[in-house]
């Protein structure tokens, strides 16, 4: 069944694919977002990440929709964390299971494409001396 | 009407503000409404790279909001 956690904690990629409905799948397609230990800020400790929650639930949802009735998808599950999370950890994860593997990778895509523009998360970059950047903040 | 504000909008705004209006407004009405009631911070909101949500869903200037909605300003967003 479809399923979408947004958590503080640090996620398993073994217990999440567990979780994975893969019947009738041919395919099984995996992404994970890390904390980059290079962008905006110089000697990046990690990032604080803030949330609209309920309206990322429901955002997501409407992501995950789309995309199994567009790839005709067996099962999706999304993992992402919120508040600090340490340079180069797990942010996301995003698992899809299809009858084929195009449709896999296609829908992996679509999904993490549609994440980036519709899900209320917003990045603070912290650096070593906790100084700290809002990223688009004008 | 319950109005929250998100990453560096929480910070310089406010996080959440309770605001009674007797007649829906359109998001732009609501936001000089917030710019008259609450200070000239609030331009800031007329910012075009400023988002809206109104129950959970994107919204534009001209969506109409009404006293029992829960509208939310933000930043554009920057997940996974």
């Amino acid at each position: 069944m479809p399923s979408v956690i947004i958590k503080t904690e640090d996620f398993s990629i073994e217990a999440e694919m567990q979780q994975l409905d893969k019947q009738k799948s041919g395919a099984v397609v995996s992404f994970i977002g890390y904390v980059r230990d290079f962008n905006e800020t110089h000697n990046l400790k990690g990032i604080y990440l803030d949330c609209y929650i309920p309206m990322a639930y429901k955002q997501l949802e409407n992501i995950i929709a789309n995309a199994i009735d567009a790839y005709k998808l067996n099962d999706v599950r999304i993992v992402h964390r919120i508040g600090f999370i340490g340079s180069q950890e797990q942010i996301v994860l995003i698992l899809v299971s299809a009858k084929h593997r195009q449709a896999a990778f296609d829908a992996c895509a679509y999904i993490m494409d549609f994440l980036k523009i519709k899900a209320p998360f917003f990045k603070k970059e912290i650096d070593v001396n906790n100084g700290n950047h809002w990223l688009n903040k004008f | 009407m319950k109005i929250k504000f998100f990453a560096w909008l929480k910070e310089s705004l406010a996080e959440e503000i309770i605001l009674e209006i007797n007649t829906p407004l359109t998001v732009r009405e609501l936001k000089n409404k917030l710019i008259t009631e609450y200070g000239e911070k609030f331009n800031i909101l007329n910012n075009e790279s400023i988002l809206a949500s109104v129950n959970l869903e994107f919204a534009d200037l001209n969506t109409i909001v009404a006293n029992t909605d829960e509208v939310a300003f933000f930043p554009p967003v920057t997940g996974g």
